[in-house]
């Protein structure tokens, strides 16, 4: 056997076993979270929840909402948190050194007014310029500070939180009402050993907006749109209840996230060096507990959503994915010692391997993978048999895996309601796999040349504002 | 080629049942939701009726209607009080209701069968579910005991106040929750509050005293205040906090000597109560704490001096804490 052969048929057999071992771990993930969510579905009604909405004892929450040009939605987000139910809470937006009009939107939307915030020195940040207090709100403060970016933006927040917990909320995020409830459940449960919590983020496009509340959950117009929201059950209702029943939860979405805030402080804020900043905090909180033998959990909680806006078009979603995956590189390689380290249990042993070889060089087998196969073919080094095996098992078994996490949305939760739209995303499901995961490959593998190229920053977003318009009805991206 | 053709014929088929799974429960829980909606909608004035005196409830009906009936009425009974209330426990206990739960909550074996048991009690508020809801805080499901524990306070037993206490201390049970349930219980918890605040557990010791913060008396001051020197910080923090509900000068200086605790959470709540009492006699130990202290105690302290004496607190404000609080006190 010649080099040539070695290599074409190895490249075979690395990307057949890439391809077993993946499906394998999702299929296993489809199980566990099909019970996890039924269990989970049942217990909800009898959690206390509503007792603890009307408790004393409930601990507060500080939400903090970073904001750098975020002037099209920022004043229907913070409506929309003003609107929470949860019985003590404070929100500190935190204005990143917008060159927009964001601060003065806020100071004339909520009549905030110059007052005093004291900050605890527990987290190096960039300079807070000025602090405001709503006249109206006094638990809404504007907390304005020098361009350090969002993870900067979050640790002023630390350092000016006055509760035990605090929640990092987007601020072109809306949150359902009782979503902080929701989220802080397992807090409420266990304070002693929950440290972090998570919620769903459902795609708001297409949806119908109202005074910064989702009323009608429509899918969006947009092709590429849909197919993210079913991207998003595949990753929320499947990998997150997954990785949460090992308690290796490695991501809990930037969007939306409640920490314990002494756990927070512990371990340093987050990393401002990064775009990945929320999946490196939370790999950092893992291996704080984990190295010091202190029982934890964290936890990914089904039922509170935030909403937010997808990217419609091709440039905007390639910009999203390749920092997406920038971040998790970053944060795979400032952790890269705790990669299959037992020290860290089934963090070191199969989350963060998982990541490593399935999340972040995925995609160097999967765009790889496939052409060197039929290369191998032409040579003469595979049969055909093996090749129309390959290429249509892998395919009908990524219908059933995304079928099988729209199931799980429609048998537990039902936020579509339009037989039509579940019909839509059925199809989705089928054609997701032809160009749309082979392009999304195509632009995490750009983020290896973007690393390699030490690439940093966040790009350009563009925001339309997903609840801007107030008072009346609004269809999002639709 | 058979294994071949045996994988795509075992994953086209298992795509076809996953499909046909998915579309045949869709219109299976949209069939169910109509039939329920109408149901709901034909039998609510009858319930309305019921408990407004005018008509019996509607004899004959199927056991789906029966138990839409009770949901109904379990709705009702979560808002009403009042003779209407005590009509819905009297026709849950007639129609043996009560019984039915109870053994549900003895016996289920899926745990959230028996925390639905414990939940529907809690709406029934029957005394006759006191004994088994009690027994429930020892199940092994948590939900289960979450469950018993609410409906403990709905039926606003005293005899749970020991035992939901003890749930707390040991950790089976959110303590929002227990928290919720002993202020429902109310004053009749008071006598075993008191009881609890020489009890062995320093758990229970600060629960019973956060609790009896709420619902106790200025009397109640003196006992509480003696715990600010118990051996447990938590033990002392709670007792400062209650102080400052109860308020009470006899325990100022009690309040003011806990300012100097070494612990930094008792402080805080000592420096919280003394500007819930506003005696003036604590505004300069505050405005000190408030510039040196640690930021949780200096904050507190600074909060409290504003609330006692908003111009001192503005003429001695040199630094963030006392700043935020004065401006703060301002807007008010």
């Amino acid at each position: 056997m010649n080099v040539l052969t070695a290599v074409f048929v190895a490249t075979a057999a690395v990307t057949l076993a890439y391809f077993v071992c993946l499906n394998a771990v999702y299929g296993a993930f489809t199980f566990v979270a099909a019970r996890s969510l039924r269990s989970h579905l049942r217990q909800r009604a009898y959690s206390g929840l509503e007792e603890a909405f009307d408790s004393p004892f409930t601990p507060g929450i500080t939400v903090i909402l970073p904001a750098f040009n975020e002037s099209a939605g920022i004043v229907e987000s913070v409506r929309s948190l003003l609107a929470l139910r949860y019985p003590l809470f404070e929100i500190l937006v935190v204005n990143d050194g917008s060159t927009d009009d964001t601060v003065e939107r806020l100071r004339d939307a909520f009549d905030l007014v110059p007052a005093q915030r004291a900050l605890r020195d527990a987290i190096p940040a960039q300079r807070v310029r000025a602090t405001s207090v709503s006249r109206r709100h006094r638990d809404l403060w504007l907390i304005d500070k020098e361009n350090g970016g969002k993870a900067d933006a979050l640790n002023v927040g630390i350092n000016a939180a006055r509760h035990p917990y605090v929640c990092a909320i987007d601020a072109d995020a809306l949150i359902e009402p009782n979503a902080l409830l929701e989220v802080a459940a397992p807090v409420l449960d266990d304070p002693e050993r929950v440290v972090a919590t998570g919620g769903i983020v459902r795609i708001a496009n297409g949806c119908t907006i109202d005074h910064g509340r989702v009323v009608d959950v429509r899918l969006p117009s947009s092709r590429l749109a849909v197919v993210q929201v079913i991207e998003y059950f595949r990753a929320f209702l499947v990998g997150r209840v997954g990785w949460t029943s090992l308690n290796a939860l490695l991501i809990i979405s930037g969007a939306f996230g409640l920490f314990r805030r002494d756990a927070v402080e512990d371990v340093g804020g987050w990393w401002t060096e990064t775009v990945g900043e929320d999946v490196e905090l939370v790999v950092r909180i893992h291996r704080h507990f984990r190295s010091r033998g202190l029982p934890y959990r964290i936890a990914f909680v089904p039922d509170p959503v935030c909403w937010t806006e997808a990217p419609e078009d091709l440039r905007g979603l390639s910009r999203q994915r390749r920092r997406w995956h920038r971040g998790l590189g970053q944060t795979l390689w400032r952790h890269r010692h705790a990669i299959g380290n037992a020290r860290y249990g089934a963090l070191g042993l199969v989350g963060l391997p998982y990541f490593l070889l399935f999340e972040f060089l995925g995609p160097v087998v999967e765009v790889l993978g496939p052409p060197v196969t039929v290369a191998a073919y032409l040579l003469g080094k595979l049969s055909l048999l093996f090749l129309v095996a390959f290429l249509v098992i892998a395919f009908l078994l990524g219908i059933a895996l995304t079928i099988a996490a729209l199931a799980l949305e429609e048998f537990n939760f039902r936020r579509h309601n339009r037989s039509r739209d579940v019909l839509r995303m059925l199809a989705y499901a089928v054609l997701e796999n032809i160009g749309y995961r082979q392009l999304n490959d195509a632009w995490r593998l750009l983020a290896l040349l973007d690393l390699a190229r030490r690439k940093q920053g966040w790009g350009t977003q563009v925001r339309r504002g997903i609840g801007r318009r107030t008072g009346q009805e609004q269809q999002v991206g639709a | 080629m058979a294994a071949f053709a045996l994988a795509v014929l075992a994953l086209g088929g298992l795509n076809a049942v996953l499909l046909a799974l998915l579309v045949l429960r869709r219109v299976r829980l949209s069939a169910e939701a109509r039939r329920h909606v109408a149901l709901v909608q034909a039998l609510r004035p009858a319930a309305v009726a019921f408990l407004q005196g005018d008509a019996p409830l509607p004899a004959g009906l199927t056991a789906a209607e029966q138990e839409v009936l009770a949901d109904i009425l379990g709705e009702y009974a979560r808002k009403l009080s009042g003779p209407a209330r005590t009509m819905i426990t009297r026709y849950f206990e007639e129609h043996g209701a009560v019984e039915r739960e109870l053994e549900a909550l003895a016996r289920a074996r899926a745990a959230w069968r028996r925390a639905a048991a414990a939940h529907r009690l809690g709406d029934i508020r029957s005394g006759a579910a006191a004994a088994g809801l009690l027994a429930a805080l020892g199940d092994h499901a948590r939900e289960v005991r979450t469950a018993a524990a609410r409906s403990l306070g709905k039926l606003q037993e005293p005899e749970a106040v020991e035992p939901l206490l003890a749930a707390v201390a040991a950790r089976s049970v959110p303590r929002a929750v227990v928290g919720w349930a002993l202020l429902r219980i109310g004053p009749p918890a008071v006598p075993a509050l008191r009881r609890l605040l020489t009890a062995d557990d320093p758990a229970r010791r600060a629960g019973a005293l956060r609790v009896l913060g709420l619902l106790g008396e200025p009397a109640d001051a003196e006992a509480v205040a003696a715990r600010l020197r118990d051996t447990s910080a938590e033990v002392r923090a709670a007792a400062a906090h209650a102080l400052g509900r109860l308020g009470g000068s006899q325990s100022f200086p009690a309040l003011l000597a806990a300012l100097d605790d070494r612990v930094p959470s008792v402080r805080a709540a000592a420096a919280t109560a003394l500007g819930r009492i506003r005696d003036r006699r604590a505004l300069d130990p505050l405005l000190e704490h408030a510039r040196s202290d640690r930021f949780e105690v200096a904050h507190a302290a600074a909060r409290a001096a504003a609330a006692i004496d908003l111009e001192a607190a503005r003429r001695a404000a040199t630094g963030p804490h006392l700043r935020e609080a004065v401006d703060l006190a301002a807007l008010a």
